[in-house]
Formats: C-alpha cells, sequence, structure tokens
C-alpha cells in the first residue's frame, strides 16, 4: 500500500474514531452505540498497518483486488447496521405503543355513570 | 358474563353517533368503550353527549388495530368476559351483536362473515380475489373455515383477549394473521352469517397500491405467525 494511501486511510479512520466520541462525550450518541462505530475505526486501522490481512481476506473470499473486498466490506457493515436500525425501531414502537396506551388508559374520560352490568 | 361492545373510531362524527344510539336502544344492558384513534374531527363530542358511553382518546394516529389492541387492554385489565368489536361507520348492524354472542357458548372467537348464507355483498373483483385468496390460505395452513378474512365484526372471550394484548399485535391491518395466532393457541375460532351494509369502494392510485400492500403484508404475516411458538 503506497504511503499517501496509508497517510489518508489512517488519518481518516483517526478523524471518524475521534469524532464518535466526541458525540459520546457530548451525549448525542450514547456510549452502547459508539462501540460499532469505534470499532469501525479500529478495523481501518488494522487493514492500514496489516496490509497483508487484507490481502489474505481479498484471496479467501475469491476476489482479484484488495480494493473489492473493502467495497464487499463496507456494504455488507451497512447492510447489516440498517437492519440493526429496523430492529431498534421495531422494539422503540413497540415501546411507544405500549406508553401511549398507558397514558391513555390513565386519562380515560368518562360521561356519567358506567352502565350496569 | 360481563360483555364489553367496542368501536374503534377515526373521524367518524357523522356516523358513530346513528351507531352508538342503536346500541344503546338495543342493549341499554351493555356498557360500550369507544376508542377515538385520534380523530381531527368532533368524534369525541358525540360520544361524550351520550351517557354510559366510555371514552378512551390516544394520544396519536396508531392505526386500527393499535386502537383495537387499546380496547382489548382496557377490557381484560377491567376483568371483562368477552368484548365485541364492530365499525363506528354504520358498516356492521349492532343487531348482530346478539348473535356473535350467542355462539360465544362453543367458540372463543366469532366472526361475522358477510360471505356466508345468502349474501348480496358486492365488492370489487380484485378485492374478492384477495378475500378468497386469504381465505383458501388461510384453510390450507390451518384447516380454518375463514370466508371472510377481512371482517371487523368479532366477538372474543377472555382466552382470546389475553393473547391479542401481547406485544407484536399488528397495528394496521389485525385480520386473517390474527385469526391464524388464535387457532395456534388453540383456540377456537367459528363464523356466522351477517348482514353487513356497503363500504364505499376505495379507487385510485394509492388505494391501489394500499391494497397490494395489504395483500403482501398479510401473506407475510401469515407465515410469521405460523413459524412462531405458540
Amino acid at each position: 500500500m503506497p504511503l499517501n494511501q496509508r497517510i489518508f486511510a489512517c488519518s481518516l479512520a483517526l478523524l471518524f474514531f475521534v469524532f464518535v466520541i466526541d458525540l459520546a462525550r457530548r451525549k448525542k450518541l450514547r456510549v452502547e452505540y459508539s462501540v460499532l462505530w469505534c470499532l469501525t475505526s479500529v478495523s481501518i486501522l488494522v487493514f492500514v498497518f496489516w496490509y497483508d490481512s487484507l490481502v489474505f481476506l481479498t484471496g479467501m473470499i475469491g476476489a482479484v483486488l484488495p480494493t473489492t473486498t473493502l467495497f464487499i466490506m463496507g456494504l455488507m457493515f451497512l447492510m447489516f447496521v440498517n437492519l440493526h436500525f429496523s430492529v431498534k425501531l421495531s422494539e422503540i414502537s413497540e415501546q411507544v405503543k405500549n406508553l401511549a396506551h398507558e397514558i391513555a388508559l390513565l386519562s380515560i374520560k368518562k360521561e356519567g355513570p358506567e352502565k350496569p352490568e | 358474563m360481563k360483555i364489553l361492545i367496542v368501536l374503534p373510531a377515526r373521524n367518524e362524527a357523522g356516523n358513530i353517533g346513528a351507531v352508538l344510539d342503536r346500541i344503546a336502544a338495543l342493549y341499554p344492558d351493555y356498557p360500550v368503550l369507544v376508542v377515538d384513534d385520534a380523530s381531527i374531527d368532533e368524534t369525541a363530542s358525540v360520544v361524550l353527549a351520550r351517557s354510559g358511553v366510555n371514552l378512551i382518546r390516544l394520544p396519536f394516529w396508531m392505526g386500527y388495530g393499535g386502537a383495537l389492541q387499546m380496547a382489548y387492554k382496557y377490557a381484560y385489565r377491567q376483568g371483562y368476559d368477552a368484548i365485541v368489536q364492530l365499525d363506528a361507520d354504520g358498516q356492521h348492524d349492532p343487531a348482530s351483536i346478539q348473535d356473535l354472542l350467542a355462539q360465544m357458548q362453543n367458540a372463543d372467537v366469532v366472526v361475522g362473515s358477510r360471505f356466508l348464507g345468502s349474501s348480496d355483498y358486492r365488492m370489487s373483483s380484485v378485492r374478492r380475489f384477495g378475500c378468497r385468496l386469504l381465505s383458501f390460505l388461510g384453510k390450507w395452513l390451518t384447516g380454518m373455515e375463514i370466508t371472510d378474512p377481512t371482517s371487523g365484526l368479532q366477538a372474543l372471550n377472555r382466552n382470546a383477549l389475553g393473547i391479542a394484548v401481547q406485544d407484536h399485535y399488528p397495528m394496521d391491518y389485525p385480520d386473517l394473521d390474527v385469526l391464524i395466532l388464535m387457532h395456534r393457541f388453540r383456540l377456537k375460532v367459528v363464523e356466522i352469517p351477517v348482514r353487513m351494509a356497503q363500504s364505499p369502494d376505495k379507487t385510485g392510485m394509492h388505494e391501489g397500491l394500499q391494497v397490494w400492500y395489504y395483500a403482501f403484508k398479510m401473506i407475510l404475516s401469515i407465515f410469521v405467525m405460523m413459524l412462531r411458538k405458540a
């Protein structure tokens, strides 16, 4: 890997890492959600400093160029992240629905006495 | 037997009054609950103008299933033995309530079908085909004979309520998938013939797409329900 590519990738990973940590520090991002993004930065750094691992992976998946491997991994990562967010969204929708039901039950309005049963 | 009559309603100010008056005339002894799904018209005022009708107002639009589940939770916690649900738009005749309740002796869920018996109910060919397809799917998967899988006129006993109050009850269209869910929990689902007023036929691009979304979502939901542990 040429030196300028290394410097570029390394800077990008570090900048991203600092940005994620700063978001967590400013309470814009929950720490449990920052772990995944921190690991992304670390993965990029691993490939920069241990380029052979990327070449090895390329051979394993049958790709020709390491850039292909990177694109495939990036795409897979984004797909899984989106799926993870859909799961979280479903969970939150269920919680919001249950909360709204509880609020509605608490604020039930009655006009006159309930009819005898 | 403690019975509750349930009407989920959204923007039904023009229709719900007549439905409530007819219920009050036919069944003065049954309590009625209206779940107002965040209507933007005068639905709530129309309901509150009638004495003895309980009203629950949802804080935001949750969909037909969300409003129904709200009623189920209320009935379940208040200790009702059974509920009868009908639409607030006047499509369902309150006179059918007694027929549904009569069948509760030998079933957990009773569905009012517009296609059983001598029916003159008219429906667009696409919808009719969809109903038949769902009926076939229900019979193929469970052996249940459901001729009207989209009927909102139903009676549920406490066993069925206990299942319907659980998480992941469909928020938009709880139809055949819920009946299959009940069947998976070994509850007995039966249909009886009822008369229904004609519902306005939906036309236009958006409604057309909704039909296809409904079909796809319902088939997916049915298969997911079949895969879940009862």
